[in-house]
C-alpha cells in the first residue's frame, strides 16, 4: 500500500468517525425519547440508567391515548398547522412581491419595520398577543393559534430576497404581452418561486406543528388544544405523579408527521438550508 | 405599420432628468436607432414608447393615437430585450405564443402564426425546448419570434445584441435589418455602440445627458455632426480635437498653424462667438508622409509617434505635435518598432475639417 493511499483511507476513516460521534450526539436524545416510550416510570428515573428498555410497555402508548383525544389533538395540530402554512404562503409570497418589485412611496420603511420584527424574541411578544387574542374574544378557539402566525416576517423576507432575484425584465415583457399585474404574480414569478415556496411551507409547518407555549396559553379546553399541549397535561396526568413514559410516548406519536415530512422532502429541507443559510424547526 | 412622433417627451427619476424635452418623428416602416453612452435616456425613452415608464411632460404618439396614457398592452408594441426575458417555466412555443394566447387568439391561428414565425427565424426543431436548453443566439431567436408572432404596429428593441458573442452579433445584426426591411414594421432600436447604430439605422437620434443632440442618417450625423459631442461620439478611433484660435484667415493651435480658405474664414468670422475655437479631424483624415525633413510648411506637420495599433487592415498610430496628441488611421500596415520615436509628416484633409465653437456647436 503506498503511503498516499494510507493517508487517504486515514482521512476517510476519521472523517466517518466525526460524522458518527455528530450523528449520535443528535440522535441521542431522539432515541432516549422513543426507548423511554416503551419504559416505566420507575425505570426512567433509574439510577444507574438502563438503555433498552427492560419490558417492552406498549402499554404507555395504550394509556396516552385514553388519557388524552389523541385522534382530536392531532387533528387540531393538523388543522392549525396547515392552516397556517398556507396562509403564511399566500401573505409572504404577496408581501415580497410588492417589497421586492412594485414601487410605492415609503417601500423601503415598511420593509424595515417588518425586517426589524424578525429580530425580536418570539417570548416578549406572548403577553401583548395574548391580551389581544383576549380581547377578540378568541380563547379557546382555533382562531387564536392560526391568525398570529398568517403574517410571517421571515417568509415575507424570504420571499422579498428570492423575488428580488427574477429579472424586471421579465415583468416588463408579460406587462407588454398584456399580463396584469396579479397574473404576472400568479403565473409568472409564483412558478419561478417554487422552490423558496416549498423551502417556506416547511419551515412555517413545523414551527407551527412543534409550537408549544402558545397553543398552551391560549388553550384550556381538552378538545382544542394541540397535541403539543396534551401531551405536557400527559406527564402530570396522575394524581401529581410524574409520568415520563406517557410524555415520551405521547411525543413519539406527534414526531411522527415531521419525520414524513422530512423523509419525503429531505431535498427540499436541504436545499431550503441552501437558500436561506438556516436550519428549520426551532 | 405605423409612425411614431415624441414631442417634448420629458422624464425625471428624482433630480436626475433622464430624458429633457426630447422630439423625434419616426416615419412609418423606418428602421431608428437611439445611440448614446450609458445614462443617456435611450433606453428611458424607449421604455417611455412602451408605455414601462410614466413620462412626465410631452405627448407620445403612435399611428394617430396619442398613447402616453394607455396601458403597455394596449399600445400595440412587442418589445425585446437585453435580457431576451424568456419565460424559464415555459417552452419556447409557449414563450413565442405567450402574448398571442393572452389576447385570446384562437389555438389553431396560434398555432399556425407561432410556426411561420419559427420557419422565418429558422427555429422550428427549437419549439419544445426550455430556455435554459437554448445557446444566446437561439433565445435571442425566440426573443424575436415573440415580438413577430405578434404582428404588432412597432418593434422596440433594447440592446438585443449585447449579450451575444462578437461573431454572431455581426451575423445578427444582417438578419436583423434583412428582417426588418422584409416585415416592413417600424422599429425603434436602442444601442451604445455606435458600428451598430451605424450599420442598421435609416435615421439615427444620438442622445446625450437627456437631450437629443442629432437626427439624422448615419450619413449625414458622421459627416456633419452638429457639436462636438455627436462629432466624438460616432467614429471610430475618436475625432481629433485640438484647441486653437482664429487669426487673420488662420487656425492657431500653437504647435502649428493651419491656413483656412477664404470661404471657411468668412464662415467663422459670420458664426463664431469668439476666437477661441476646437479644430476635430477625424482619424482617416489625416495622412501620414516620410520621415519629416523641412520645416516651416504649414500644410505639412511634424509629430513623433507614440504608440501604434497594427490591425492588419489598418493601422491607428498615436502621435504627438508639441503637447498636442492626435490620433492617425492609415491603411499603411505600420510596425511600430519601424517608427518608434520618429518624427512623421502629418497632412490634414483641409475638406473634411470641423470647426466648432466655444459651447461645442458646430460652425462647419
Amino acid at each position: 500500500m503506498s503511503k498516499n493511499k494510507k493517508l487517504r483511507i486515514t482521512v476517510e476513516v476519521f472523517r466517518e468517525a466525526v460524522l458518527w460521534i455528530v450523528g449520535g450526539f443528535v440522535a441521542l436524545p431522539f432515541l432516549w425519547m422513543t426507548l423511554g416510550s416503551f419504559k416505566t416510570q420507575a425505570e426512567i428515573v433509574r439510577i444507574p440508567i438502563t438503555f433498552l428498555p427492560e419490558r417492552w410497555m406498549f402499554d404507555n402508548f395504550y394509556e396516552v391515548i385514553t388519557l388524552i383525544n389523541v385522534t382530536r389533538l392531532f387533528l387540531n395540530s393538523t388543522l392549525i398547522a396547515v392552516t397556517t402554512t398556507v396562509g403564511a404562503l399566500i401573505t409572504s409570497a404577496m408581501a415580497g412581491y410588492a417589497f421586492a418589485k412594485l414601487r410605492f412611496r415609503g417601500r423601503e420603511a415598511t420593509f424595515m419595520l417588518i425586517f426589524i420584527t424578525m429580530i425580536i424574541p418570539y417570548f416578549l411578544t406572548l403577553i401583548p398577543s395574548y391580551v389581544i387574542v383576549y380581547r377578540l374574544r378568541l380563547i379557546n378557539t382555533y382562531w387564536a393559534a392560526i391568525i398570529p402566525g398568517l403574517a410571517n416576517s421571515f417568509g415575507v423576507f424570504m420571499m422579498r430576497q428570492f423575488m428580488m432575484s427574477i429579472p424586471n425584465d421579465l415583468l416588463d415583457a408579460a406587462k407588454i404581452d398584456g399580463y396584469s399585474e396579479f397574473r404576472i404574480f400568479w403565473e409568472i414569478v409564483l412558478p419561478l418561486t417554487k422552490p423558496a415556496l416549498a423551502s417556506l411551507s416547511i419551515f412555517v409547518f413545523m414551527w407551527s406543528w412543534q409550537d408549544f407555549l402558545w397553543p398552551m396559553l391560549i388553550f384550556s379546553n381538552k378538545d382544542m388544544m394541540t397535541l403539543q399541549v396534551g401531551i405536557n397535561y400527559l406527564q402530570a396526568v396522575r394524581a401529581g405523579v410524574l409520568n415520563y413514559q406517557y410524555a415520551m410516548a405521547g411525543s413519539t406519536i406527534a414526531i411522527v408527521p415531521v419525520l414524513l415530512v422530512f423523509l419525503f422532502m429531505q431535498n427540499q429541507i436541504i436545499k431550503g438550508v441552501t437558500i436561506t443559510g438556516m436550519k428549520g424547526g426551532g | 405599420m405605423a409612425r411614431v412622433q415624441l414631442e417634448n417627451l420629458t422624464k425625471s427619476f428624482g433630480k436626475v432628468v433622464a430624458v429633457n424635452s426630447v422630439s423625434l418623428d419616426i416615419s412609418d416602416r423606418s428602421f431608428v436607432v437611439l445611440v448614446g453612452p450609458s445614462g443617456c435616456g435611450k433606453t428611458t425613452t424607449l421604455r417611455l414608447i412602451a408605455g414601462l415608464e410614466e413620462k412626465d411632460k410631452g405627448e407620445i404618439y403612435i399611428g394617430d393615437e396619442e398613447v402616453s396614457e394607455l396601458e403597455p398592452k394596449d399600445r400595440d408594441i412587442a418589445m425585446v430585450f437585453q435580457s431576451y426575458a424568456l419565460y424559464p417555466h415555459m417552452t419556447a412555443f409557449d414563450n413565442i405564443a405567450f402574448g398571442l394566447k393572452v389576447r385570446k387568439i384562437p389555438k389553431d391561428e396560434i398555432k399556425e402564426r407561432v410556426e411561420k414565425t419559427a420557419e422565418i427565424l429558422r427555429i422550428e426543431n427549437l419549439l419544445e425546448r426550455k430556455p435554459r436548453q437554448l445557446s444566446g443566439g437561439q433565445m435571442q431567436r425566440v426573443a424575436l419570434g415573440r415580438a413577430i408572432a405578434r404582428n404588432p404596429k412597432v418593434f422596440l428593441l433594447d440592446e438585443p445584441l449585447s449579450n451575444l458573442d462578437a461573431k454572431l452579433r455581426v451575423q445578427m445584426r444582417g438578419e436583423l435589418k434583412e428582417l426588418q426591411r422584409s416585415l416592413g414594421v417600424t422599429t425603434v432600436y436602442v444601442t451604445h455602440d455606435q458600428v451598430e447604430a451605424m450599420t442598421l439605422a435609416d435615421r439615427m437620434a444620438v442622445l446625450d445627458n437627456g437631450f437629443l443632440q442629432q437626427y439624422d442618417t448615419p450619413k449625414e450625423i458622421f459627416e456633419r455632426p452638429s457639436n462636438m459631442f455627436t462629432a466624438g461620439f460616432i467614429g471610430s478611433p475618436e475625432m481629433n480635437f485640438v484647441k486653437c484660435s482664429f487669426k487673420n484667415s488662420t487656425l492657431d493651435a500653437g504647435e502649428f498653424q493651419l491656413n483656412l480658405t477664404k470661404d471657411l474664414s468668412d464662415i467663422i468670422r459670420d458664426k463664431a462667438s469668439s476666437s477661441e475655437l476646437t479644430l476635430g479631424i477625424r482619424p482617416q483624415d489625416i495622412s501620414i508622409g516620410g520621415v519629416s525633413e523641412k520645416t516651416g510648411d504649414t500644410t505639412n506637420i511634424p509629430a513623433v509617434v507614440s504608440f501604434v495599433e497594427t490591425l492588419g487592415t489598418s493601422s491607428i498610430v498615436h502621435l504627438s505635435v508639441g503637447d498636442t496628441p492626435l490620433v492617425v488611421e492609415t491603411a499603411k500596415f505600420i510596425r511600430y518598432d519601424e517608427v518608434k520615436g520618429l518624427k512623421m509628416n502629418l497632412k490634414f484633409d483641409l475638406n473634411n475639417i470641423h470647426v466648432f465653437d466655444t459651447n461645442g456647436d458646430t460652425i462647419f
